[in-house]
């Protein structure tokens, strides 16, 4: 086995082996949205009903309470159209705000694992990393209720608030980012239950939502300063002849840092 | 009242119907390449998802309510896709349309690609 990955000094991008530390791709994502949607609340007789949220449906020995909200992750997808060979790497453009918008800290970062690129770099030293790739991140996030005002409740909260006509930010802790959501579509999925004890009707409205999320192509690593540029001018009548060292327009002895006037009078 | 004198010559709107009528044959037939290669597409993969396995035959690309759309309509082949696309208690979702971003992109490069091998040029 040999190759790049093969290689005993590699180090993955992400340590996993904390998955509750939930970084990492998909990882960071999944526990955002989670976040975004959970909390909500609606009436009944008995009282507020705290709406719970889940991956999938809830296991068989859990007992379904409703309304629940399940999220299923459907597809990663390239954003081919935000693909650029441009990325502008300054450490102290990018700005990062925490959850309620005040600024955390300017720099880079590693996508949906760190704030920041983990790399410790000396007064001579700089950054390079390759272009992010941006992808777009499908999920499902279906409301299930047993009554037809709780079903309305939800989802006239989901298409104002939660999931509303415009492009809408969800925070994700993991990288101190807002990522880029969208709301593709709403389908009612209306169904019976049937049980033991005769058929219930079940409420389920489904919303597939794009969520933004970039992708790394290298590693990134710290690049030594070009901390001089010494910059000589030679003439020549014809590029394809070897240039003299008599050719060198100033001949002048001249130190670093002094200028050096060059007198580009045509010659006869 | 002063003569009118035509400032496009009598020629000039016979060639422009007639470049329009071209653009627009050769856009219908590049669309309809795009279709087939993206309705086959859809099948093929239908075709190898235990869920959607059966229903791959049924789907098709057709006009409703002045729209262009591709999916299963009508029957109870329909209801079954819902069920496919969506999940349900027992089965999670399987997005065979919802995922199709790519087959789509690759339909529309293959229509616009035919365009400019047909007149040099994209229209699309």
């Amino acid at each position: 086995m040999s190759g790049y990955w093969a290689d005993p000094e590699y180090k993955a991008t992400v340590d996993i082996s904390d998955p509750l530390d939930k970084k990492g791709l998909l990882l960071a994502e999944d526990d955002s949205l989670k976040w975004y949607v959970s909390g909500l609340v609606v009436p009944s007789s008995k009282g507020p009903i705290e709406v719970g949220t889940w991956f999938r449906f809830p296991e068989g020995e859990r007992r379904t309470e409703y309304p629940f909200i399940t999220i299923d992750f459907l597809g990663i997808n390239p954003s081919y159209e935000r693909w650029t060979s441009i990325y502008r790497v300054d450490p102290d453009d990018a700005q990062f705000t925490n959850n309620d918008g005040t600024l955390d800290h300017t720099g880079l970062y590693t996508p949906s694992v760190s704030p920041d690129l983990g790399l410790d770099l000396t007064e001579n030293q700089g950054v390079s990393v390759d272009p992010y790739l941006m992808y777009r991140l499908l999920y499902q996030v279906t409301v299930h209720s047993r009554s037809a005002l709780h079903d309305r409740i939800l989802t006239s909260r989901f298409l104002t608030d939660v999931f509303p006509p415009r492009p809408f930010w969800i925070p994700v802790d993991a990288d101190h980012t807002w990522r880029r959501a969208e709301l593709l579509e709403m389908t009612p999925n209306d169904t019976l239950e049937t049980t033991e004890s005769g058929s219930k009707r079940i409420f389920r409205k489904a919303f597939t939502i794009v969520m933004d999320a970039e992708l790394l192509q290298s590693q990134a690593v710290a690049v030594e300063k070009a901390r001089t540029l010494h910059v000589d001018f030679y003439k020549s009548s014809d590029i394809n002849q070897p240039v003299e060292a008599s050719d060198h327009l100033s001949t002048d002895s001249h130190t670093l840092g002094e200028p050096v006037t060059i007198d580009l009078t045509p010659q006869p | 009242m002063a003569e009118t004198v035509p400032v496009v010559g009598a020629g000039f709107m016979d060639a422009l119907y007639a470049y329009a009528a071209e653009a627009r044959d050769v856009t219908q037939a590049a669309t309809a390449l795009g279709l087939e290669y993206l309705q086959e597409g859809l099948r093929q993969q239908a075709a190898q998802q235990e869920r959607w396995a059966a229903l791959a035959p049924h789907i098709e690309t057709f006009s409703q309510d002045g729209r262009l759309v591709v999916g299963i309509r009508g029957g109870p082949f329909a209801s079954e896709a819902e069920q496919a696309e969506y999940g349900d208690a027992s089965h999670p979702p399987a997005p065979l349309f919802r995922n199709s971003e790519q087959l789509q992109r690759e339909a529309r490069k293959r229509a616009d690609d035919y365009i400019q091998q047909v007149m040099g040029r994209v229209v699309l």
